[in-house]
């Protein structure tokens, strides 16, 4: 039951650009694994879609020349977890894009998509958050270049302008560069569904203390977050059992758990801690350290 | 041709794609029927509201006035209305009001909402409890469904002399069917001096339909037609409801004129069809000091919904199977199932045993930990025997050997060396934990008590054209394999190859009433049935002088040619008999409850990730003995695909209420397992051919659901400690609650 009374199906960027400007009302659509999932349930009724499916030249994920690793923004999971790029410079991504759904919606959902969706639960949101990623978005006569932090406005709303499309998502040297990371996604089953917590761990280790740690958070509040206390904290420590425990307790801070009947609260704040727990040292021994008790 | 993989009848046009679903069934100038639900779950119906903005008189509307029989459906006990009138009572939140029919399925749907419903809301019972204590009379007089008393012996002088009492209280929820094909039902009424109602769906039982379909417009048996079509699945979700939607589709039809199609998707399916009965067990046990069980108290509570439906059959098994398969001089069970203010569940795969067995295996470890005995050695001391009876006075007569069931469990999964491995293991710091546990059970065959009486089941082979035989039988085939056993039992039975049988169409027009697809009854009771229809069939060949034994199958098949040229029609039925030694008193609840029983022992290993409280299956073993193995490929997928339905239920699967209405009504929020959260389901059959099934066969379709989640709440004590783990599913988020309650006393 699709409510549609336009599909625009432009072949190039700069074509989207001039039909979304001319009409900004339409709702953009990329992989589609949310859009029409809306739609069936009657939501966007009536809407035109503007389909970004032809703009193959999104799709490149590529190594710019001053270390930035550019996705575009319609790259599919699929094609993300396979890229020998992102596997080579950010396994962390490749983990967080095969964790999400079931193989034949990573073949068509992309990571602009899930990022334009707003989701707190997009798998891709809270590692994109760890690695300081930046997203390019372009107007027809306008492109800015913005921190995640920025782009989430609240649960399920982006701050995209009228006629602004996501185009690639920017990953600068100094995100990814010698860091060593791990992303846990943790849901009731294990494939085909939907987090129940996000956590994103990324840290560059030297004589086995934490020079930089980032952590990002998916479905822990009501936007994907980063830990910037615990993040603050690591800053120059030894890495021992103990500063671990003390990030996890710390990577607390910025949620907002709630209760809901997938979760309790409690268990939420217990999978926060824990999780975080695994993630960094998951991350820290990737990255060429060693807990305390590990050697 | 019994105990062979036969290849599927049906699986060629499945994997072609050219097997056709209801959905698929073209019929020109079909309209799009949806139905329009109450949203409270009790309250008076006072005013139905056209809204704006909707061309009404575009639309087929078919309210409870257009009636043209009787507006109940037909069922155990006829109380269910195919929808509320108006000045009439609304008692659960999904109730069906209205019907709106369209040519355009998004202008339906549309409609659909546009229309408002104005009620005068009473207070509503939405749980056990509520009911029990009479918060509201809902319904009848005592909010009870049905009510069974099973006595045997008299535990009462028994409490105060025994060594050890145990009492436990134990609840299992909701479990939806998550068949992949949602409620479909497509119709067609040609009015006229003689009136004639088809339907063709996705449905298990044509004859209840056909039943439920005569008894809405007031028609005689021949004018009414049930096709059962190709099926995505049932597991008992298509046994009682299609008689609902069935009516629902056939009323647009007689009202339009116009064939109508009534499918459901899959979140209407999700939130108002049949599902598994929520329960509440409590049990009081008492022992000697030996460890042998000396009396029972069992007080056995479902959560029934707004109406009967199938409440007091489910109740009446689960009841039967409350006692397990221990050795009891003396019971009491009392059984009860209670009306609330929610969608009527029904048949679900167990039929109540799942919810009863739970309890009572679950009990059992309680008890050994009690008594200071293993588990194992708890349940060996008290198992039945040949010549023991059950709650019901029923005495076992076949030759039962549940110890040796068990052992061949424990062995599979090397019981003793991983118990003591893990007893090394749980000590050490990570957060893993392992465990092992048991469940040992019985399923019923067939119906409860006189239930095969009262249908006296009927079915045939026809002899064609072409020289092949037919199977005439309404049992439907919903992926588990029945036309191909059918098949197999007559060919058997007829000393033909397997490709010259094949099974008819089920159409009420065409095949006699065999009875419904339920209750693990199709192989051993039609198959039976079938058996010595096959047997008559030959024999009248030979006494009209076609046919001479012994026989090639090239002359059975000219012989059959040459008859149906004389003769014209080649049929021949048979129908259920009483076995001599059967008998039931449905007032006491005395006698043999089922002719036979299937039995298993399964053992499961889990692996608990104290950081999370994440369960991991590691291991499973399913050991049964289920009679002579018709099909091994077919009977190991039973086994497997029911024991999955079983860790779903144990672990993950949760019907999430507010107000009567089930909110997670979706598969992204209703987690049933994927291929990736379960093990690999090691399958075990222990044969011991019984008389009463063609070949020696019993029944194997709702076994498996009975024990993997009693196994996975023994395995968890194992692997944690004691702990109170006495609800399904064990979600994590209840694991971790459950240990904090340790962990403060």
């Amino acid at each position: 039951m699709f409510d549609i009374c336009e599909l625009h199906e432009p072949e190039t960027l700069l074509e989207a650009k001039r039909i979304f400007n001319a009409d900004p009302g339409l709702k953009v659509i990329a992989g589609g694994t949310d859009v029409l999932i809306r739609m069936q349930h009657g939501g966007l009724a009536g809407a035109g879609l503007l389909s970004l499916r032809n703009l193959h030249e999104l799709e490149e994920i590529q190594l710019l020349g001053d270390g930035t690793l550019s996705v575009g923004a319609m790259a599919p999971f699929a094609q993300i977890f396979q890229s020998e790029l992102i596997q080579k410079l950010v396994p962390i991504l490749g983990e967080a894009a095969v964790s999400m759904g079931g193989p034949q919606v990573r073949n068509v959902a992309t990571i602009g998509g899930n990022l334009c969706n707003g989701a707190v639960s997009a798998d891709s949101a809270s590692t994109l958050f760890a690695l300081d990623a930046l997203l390019k978005l372009q107007t027809l006569d306008s492109e800015r270049i913005i921190p995640m932090k920025d782009f989430y406005a609240g649960p399920g709303k982006v701050n995209l302008l009228p006629g602004e499309l996501l185009v690639a998502i920017l990953i600068p040297r100094e995100g990814y560069e010698g860091m060593g990371g791990h992303y846990i996604k943790f849901a009731p089953r294990k494939a085909m569904d939907i987090a129940t917590l996000g956590v994103a761990a990324l840290c560059r280790i030297k004589d086995n203390c934490f020079q930089e740690l980032r952590i990002g958070l998916g479905v822990a509040a009501p936007v994907p977050v980063r830990c910037f206390e615990a993040e603050a904290y690591a800053q120059g420590r030894e890495v021992t059992l103990e500063t671990v425990q003390e990030i996890a307790r710390l990577a607390l801070k910025p949620a907002k758990a709630r209760s809901s009947w997938r979760a309790s609260k409690e268990y939420r704040e217990h999978l926060i801690e824990v999780l975080a727990q695994r993630a960094v040292a998951e991350a820290v021994k990737r990255a060429g350290g060693c807990c305390a008790d590990e050697k | 041709m019994i105990g062979a993989n036969s290849v599927r009848k049906e699986g060629r046009a499945k994997v072609l794609g050219t097997a056709i679903y209801t959905d698929d069934k073209f019929m020109p100038g079909a309209l799009h029927g949806v139905t329009v639900r109450s949203s409270v779950p009790r309250g008076i119906l006072r005013e139905i509201v056209f809204g704006e903005g909707i061309a009404w008189d575009e639309f087929t509307i078919v309210t409870a006035a257009d009636i043209p029989g009787t507006n109940r459906v037909a069922s155990v006990v006829d109380d269910q209305p195919f929808l509320v009138g108006l000045g009439e009572e609304i008692t659960h939140p999904e109730q069906p009001i209205l019907l709106l029919a369209h040519s355009d399925r998004a202008e339906a749907e549309r409609a659909r909402a546009a229309v408002r419903l104005v009620v005068d809301e009473l207070p509503a019972i939405l749980d056990i409890q509520a009911s029990l204590d009479l918060e509201q009379v809902i319904y009848s007089t005592d909010n009870l469904l049905k009510e069974i008393r099973i006595e045997k012996g008299d535990p009462a002088p028994i409490w105060a002399q025994a060594a050890h009492v145990v009492v436990g209280e134990y609840r299992t929820g909701a479990q939806e069917q998550m068949y992949l094909e949602p409620n479909a039902m497509l119709a067609l009424v040609e009015r006229g001096a003689e009136t004639r109602v088809s339907v063709w769906g996705s449905l298990q039982c044509p004859y209840y339909v056909h039943g439920a379909l005569k008894q809405l417009f007031g028609l005689p048996e021949g004018r009414v037609r049930v096709v059962a079509m190709e099926m995505g699945g049932a597991f008992g979700g298509k046994e009682d409801y299609p008689s609902v939607n069935a009516g629902h589709a056939a009323l647009l039809s007689w009202k339009s004129g116009l064939p109508v199609r009534l499918i459901y998707d899959r979140e209407e399916d999700l939130a108002c069809t049949t599902k598994r009965h929520p329960s509440r067990t409590r049990l009081r046990t008492a022992f000697d000091a030996e460890g042998h069980l000396l009396a029972l108290e069992a007080d056995f509570v479902l959560d029934g919904g707004a109406y009967a439906t199938l409440s007091p059959v489910v109740l009446s098994r689960g009841a039967v199977h409350v006692g397990g398969v221990y050795r009891c001089p003396n019971v009491r069970i009392h059984a009860r199932a209670v009306a609330t203010n929610t969608p009527p569940p029904g048949a679900f795969r167990g039929f109540g045993a799942p919810q009863s067995l739970f309890a009572i295996e679950r009990h059992m470890d309680l008890c050994a930990r009690r008594l200071g005995l293993d588990a194992v050695e708890l349940r060996r001391r008290n198992f039945l025997h040949m010549g023991d009876t059950m709650a019901t006075g029923q005495v076992i007569r076949e030759d039962l050997d549940l110890p040796g069931l068990m052992d061949r469990a424990l062995a599979e999964i090397h019981y003793a060396d991983r118990r003591a491995a893990h007893a090394i293991t749980n000590t050490e710091s990570g957060p893993i934990k392992r465990g092992l546990g048991l469940a040992v059970f019985m399923h019923g065959c067939g119906f409860t008590g006189n239930g095969e009486s009262h249908v006296a089941s009927v079915a045939g082979v026809e002899g064609l054209s072409d020289g092949t035989v037919s199977v005439l039988a309404a049992s439907t085939e919903m992926g588990q394999g029945k036309n191909t056993v059918f098949a197999q039992i007559v060919a058997e039975a007829l000393g033909l190859p397997y490709e010259l049988v094949d099974v008819a169409c089920v159409d009420t027009d065409h095949v006699p009433n065999s009875g419904p697809t339920v209750a693990s009854r199709s192989t051993m009771m039609v198959g039976r049935i079938l058996e010595d229809a096959a047997i008559g069939f030959k024999q009248s060949l030979v006494q009209q002088g076609f046919l001479q034994e012994p026989y090639t199958a090239e002359a059975f098949q000219a012989a059959v040619k040459k008859a149906v040229a004389h003769l014209g029609r080649l049929r021949c039925y048979g129908q259920y008999h009483r076995p001599p030694n059967i008998s039931w008193d449905d007032k006491t609840y005395r006698g043999d409850a089922y002719p036979t029983y299937s039995w298993g022992a399964y053992a499961a290993e889990v692996a608990v990730d104290l950081d999370t409280y994440e369960v991991r299956v590691e291991d499973f073993v399913a050991v049964q003995e289920v009679g002579r193995v018709v099909n091994p490929t077919l009977a190991a997928g039973q086994i497997e695909g029911g024991v999955a339905q079983g860790i779903g239920w144990g672990l993950w699967e949760e019907v999430t209420m507010k107000q009567g209405r089930m909110v997670n009504n979706q598969m992204t929020n209703y987690i049933i397992p994927t291929s990736a959260d379960l093990p690999r389901i090691r399958v075990v059959f222990l044969e011991n051919a019984h008389h009463a099934g063609p070949g020696g066969a019993k029944g194997i379709g709702e076994l498996p659901m009975d024990g993997p989640a009693p196994a996975l709440a023994n395995a968890l004590e194992n692997a944690l400690g004691p702990l109170r783990l006495d609800e399904v599913p064990m979600t994590p988020d209840r694991l971790l609650s459950r240990c904090e309650e340790v962990a403060h006393g």
